[in-house]
């Protein structure tokens, strides 16, 4: 597959760690590992908090290098009432997150003791997952969003994390090509109005979906939402957003 | 020694000379000291029923289970030694998670009846080791397969139920469920009928206190495996307690 710019192995350049022998010259001493690249992977993905909750927003292209393998395939994933989930990155290694985290709903739902997965567990859980993962050099393809509410302090919860192991909490995020791209405006958004109520939070997000459709071939028009609020986590079904393509024609310098 | 075993009882890797392994009917022995369990298959799912005798007012309300969860569909009753059937409910566990890691769905009741009673029957096989004395109950319910409910014996052996029962008054629960047309019956029905068998086959005099812990999988339950609801176990606790009260009214008279 052609190279193409990838922040997250850009990040990796600048940790001076040859993954996969396409950072140095063409005779590298480390033999060609194929498991360290995403394959089919999902673009950017936002979470933006509000007021009682959160909103996640994906759009549903699975893809392979620059082509657009799968049209429709979900990047959110409902954990349970009080906690989703996000991906952008290798689908398969997000596929293998999901069945750990199936599991552990299983042992958790038979031990009934009313203990389960909270958006706080989950994101601390995954970061150590990840951070293993890539201090093993093999690390997980993925950045992840993990949103939801917190039983335990009574709030909305937005974290975000990167396939190094990098996590954080903020009231607004975006990974990949939209933390160029959705964050600033994300930032601005909540800036002008930092007690965001749901209907906003949902318009800003799938606006940021709409400014990374506009700019990154890899994306598409149709996603889907993920709302958080107390005791209730619902994905919606995919739909599609607008767009405004009469300003193209005033574009120069690109051909 | 001089009396039924004569020798051949000491391990369960021996028969006797007429055929029989003394170490598996000892455990049969075991369960018969138990707390009474029953499971009633109906039509739209399956209920648990257990009498948890009360040892000690000194342990929470909530220890010594005799019912748990297996997976999400699928739940375990057992009587008999307790620590064994944990053991077994963790065994049951680890199967169940083992199929859906490997088949992407969650294990049907009769393949978890039966990898659950070859592992029981393994134990009555070799004389290092000692039979489980425990009569487990398996039963689940989803769309695909409706009801299912069977019951695993010490030595191994499994059949399905419309209904089954183990534990200290089997065969009075038994003759119970008999008269039951479970088939008709809805898990709500089924329900207030279980919780009065078990108030009814409790021996007052012997054991004094119980509590009574039920739990059910069924349409009602929306396809999950749980412990009845508080307002429809106290409810059923209720009629049951109302019912005994009546018999024994009517026996006075």
């Amino acid at each position: 597959m052609a190279h193409r710019y990838d922040i997250n192995s850009a990040l990796l350049r600048d940790l001076k760690v040859p993954l996969d022998g396409r950072t140095s010259s063409s005779h590298s001493a480390t033999p060609k590992q194929h498991s360290q690249g995403p394959s089919v992977s999902g673009t950017a993905v936002i979470g933006v908090a509000f007021k009682d909750g959160i909103v996640l927003a994906a759009d549903t292209v699975g893809s392979y290098g620059t082509l657009c393998k799968i049209r429709t395939v979900p990047r959110l994933l409902k954990v349970n009432k009080n906690t989703v989930l996000a991906m952008s990155g290798d689908y398969a290694d997000f596929q293998f997150i999901e069945q750990h985290i199936g599991k552990q709903s299983i042992r958790d739902f038979n031990s009934d003791d009313g203990y389960e997965w909270s958006p706080k567990s989950l994101h601390s859980w995954l970061t150590r997952v990840l951070y293993n993962a890539r201090s093993k050099i093999d690390p997980l393809w993925n950045s992840y969003v993990v949103g939801g509410y917190e039983t335990e302090t009574n709030r909305p919860y937005l974290g975000g994390l990167t396939m190094l192991g990098i996590s954080y909490t903020s009231p607004y995020v975006a990974t990949g090509f939209g933390r160029f791209i959705a964050q600033p405006f994300l930032a601005d958004q909540v800036e002008k109005n930092p007690e965001l109520d749901e209907k906003t939070a949902r318009v800003a997000a799938i606006h940021a979906l709409r400014l990374l459709y506009y700019r990154n071939r890899e994306s598409s028009n149709k996603y889907q939402l993920a709302v958080v609020t107390k005791d209730n986590a619902v994905v919606e079904p995919v739909k599609e957003f607008e767009t405004a393509w009469d300003t193209a024609l005033m574009i120069r310098g690109y051909d | 020694m001089s009396s039924i075993g004569t020798g051949y009882d000491l391990s369960s890797s021996q028969y006797s000379p007429d055929g029989r392994v003394f170490q598996v009917e000892y455990a049969g022995k075991a369960v018969e000291n138990s707390g009474t369990v029953i499971g009633i298959r109906g039509k739209d799912g399956v209920v648990f029923a257990s009498e948890k005798l009360v040892t000690t007012k000194l342990h929470e309300s909530s220890a010594n289970r005799r019912i748990w969860r297996i997976d999400t569909n699928i739940g375990m009753a057992a009587a008999g030694l307790i620590a064994d059937a944990r053991k077994l409910s963790e065994i049951a566990r680890k199967e169940a998670a083992d199929y859906r890691n490997q088949y992407g769905v969650i294990i049907p009741v009769k393949e978890l009846t039966k990898r659950v009673s070859m592992y029981m029957h393994a134990y009555t096989l070799y004389s290092a080791i000692r039979p489980f004395g425990v009569n487990c109950l398996i039963g689940g319910y989803d769309s695909v397969h409706g009801a299912e409910l069977y019951m695993i014996e010490p030595s191994g052996v499994s059949w399905g139920y419309f209904g089954c029962t183990a534990g200290k008054a089997q065969q009075a629960a038994k003759t119970e469920i008999e008269k039951l047309k479970t088939t008709d019956m809805s898990c709500t029905e089924i329900v207030q009928k279980a919780a009065k068998i078990i108030y009814g086959v409790h021996d007052a005099v012997k054991d004094k206190e119980f509590i009574l812990e039920m739990a059910w999988c069924s349409e009602q339950s929306a396809g999950i495996f749980e412990d009845l609801p508080e307002p429809i176990l106290k409810e059923a606790e209720t009629l049951a307690k109302q019912a005994l009260e009546e018999d024994e009214d009517a026996e006075m008279t």
